[in-house]
């Protein structure tokens, strides 16, 4: 394969988006006082949402991998080569491991409120709200929101710094060749 | 937990409200009428909030204290009267206790104390009947029905005491009591629940 399909340059840059699109969101309705009741369950719910929506995206873009492969690697030391592909592969673990958990996550808090795709879906929680669980999944949820918004910046700038370079890493995953 | 007719369960000063709606079932018609006694220790008494018509959060009282006259074989002849303390708001989301004992919600500092006192209405079933009257809260008093039943009657192995289940839901208009506040993100109609098991026999 030469160069990545225009399926899967659309869902990386779709995922990376909504991944900075959510990451930002939970800083606000983290952060929004109870007195804005109205924008803070709005942010909640749409942060679920797209969160939610990462999951099948993320089945999607596998999916497309396992069935089209990658580029050719480019040429790079071994061990940058190396470092990038288990960068990667941290990243797509962390792509579905931060959602899954949020999603339990919201399904252990104690206040429980319903999770509704886009205020118009609504999918059952798995289990009853359980403060114990909560205590372990939500920081769990947070550490790993974290991790793969650090590991996305991390790749993010080793891409840009072999776009300058010269290499076509960058170019490939944005233009197609 | 369960509860029995015994001796008074809760303190005799959190009952003073509370007695003077009772005076008056003394005479209640059933034979087999007992008065049963609980609070928040045996009980549960919860509000359920709808927001943006989708969602619902789910509040309790922390202390309140009942006073329940019943029949288990004639519930349309019960009676009920119901004292609760409106700052012993709990909520599991961090703040929201705080913002609903405020003067924009229960204004508990004003108004510390509700109360419900209650009528079966005629013609209810064991396993359904209405229990309406006045609801006093943030100095408004209006008519609020709740619907209750009593279900799951059993008798207890270790014990050997029958036991039935107690449960009534109710809806109130928060806008009635003055509670307005933001309307655009919870609705009007707010659902009390109140559950308890009772050892009748």
């Amino acid at each position: 394969m030469a160069a990545w399909s225009v399926a899967q340059r659309r869902l990386h840059w779709a995922m990376a988006g909504l991944v900075a699109v959510n990451f930002l969101l939970a800083l606000v309705m983290v952060a929004l006082p109870l007195s804005a009741l109205f924008a803070k369950i709005i942010t909640y719910q749409l942060h679920k949402s797209l969160g939610l929506l990462l999951i099948p995206l993320w089945v999607w873009r596998l999916w497309l991998l396992a069935r089209r492969g990658r580029p050719a690697p480019v040429a790079l030391p071994g061990w940058q080569h190396g470092a990038a592909r288990l960068g990667q592969g941290v990243l797509y673990a962390l792509l579905i491991a931060v959602p899954v958990l949020g999603f339990l996550s919201a399904a252990a808090a104690p206040i429980g409120v319903e999770t509704v795709f886009f205020l118009i879906l609504p999918i059952p929680h798995p289990f009853a709200p359980d403060q114990a669980l909560y205590d372990v999944l939500r920081p769990l949820h947070q550490g790993a929101a974290w991790g793969l918004v650090v590991l996305a910046a991390g790749h993010a700038a080793m891409a840009i710094h072999h776009h300058r370079r010269g290499l076509p890493i960058l170019r490939l995953m944005w233009r197609g060749n | 937990m369960l509860v029995t007719p015994k001796p008074p369960l809760i303190p005799r000063r959190a009952l003073a409200g509370l007695v003077p709606p009772l005076i008056g079932l003394a005479a209640a018609p059933a034979q087999a009428a007992r008065v049963f006694r609980f609070d928040h220790t045996q009980g549960r008494l919860e509000f359920i909030a709808r927001h943006l018509m989708v969602l619902t959060s789910t509040g309790q009282f922390s202390r309140f204290a009942c006073e329940l006259i019943l029949d288990p074989d004639m519930p349309e002849t019960a009676r009920v009267a119901v004292q609760v303390e409106t700052g012993s708001i709990a909520h599991a989301y961090p703040g929201a206790a705080e913002l609903l004992r405020s003067p924009a919600y229960f204004d508990a500092e004003r108004w510390p104390i509700a109360r419900f006192s209650g009528r079966a209405k005629p013609g209810g079933r064991i396993e359904a009947f209405e229990l309406a009257g006045p609801l006093e809260m943030r100095g408004v008093t209006r008519p609020v029905t709740m619907q209750a039943r009593l279900s799951g009657r059993r008798r207890d192995a270790a014990t050997g005491a029958e036991i039935v289940d107690c449960t009534a839901r109710g809806e109130i208009s928060r806008s009635a009591f003055g509670m307005t506040a933001d309307s655009l993100a919870t609705g009007d109609r707010v659902q009390l629940a109140v559950s308890v098991s009772l050892v009748i026999g």
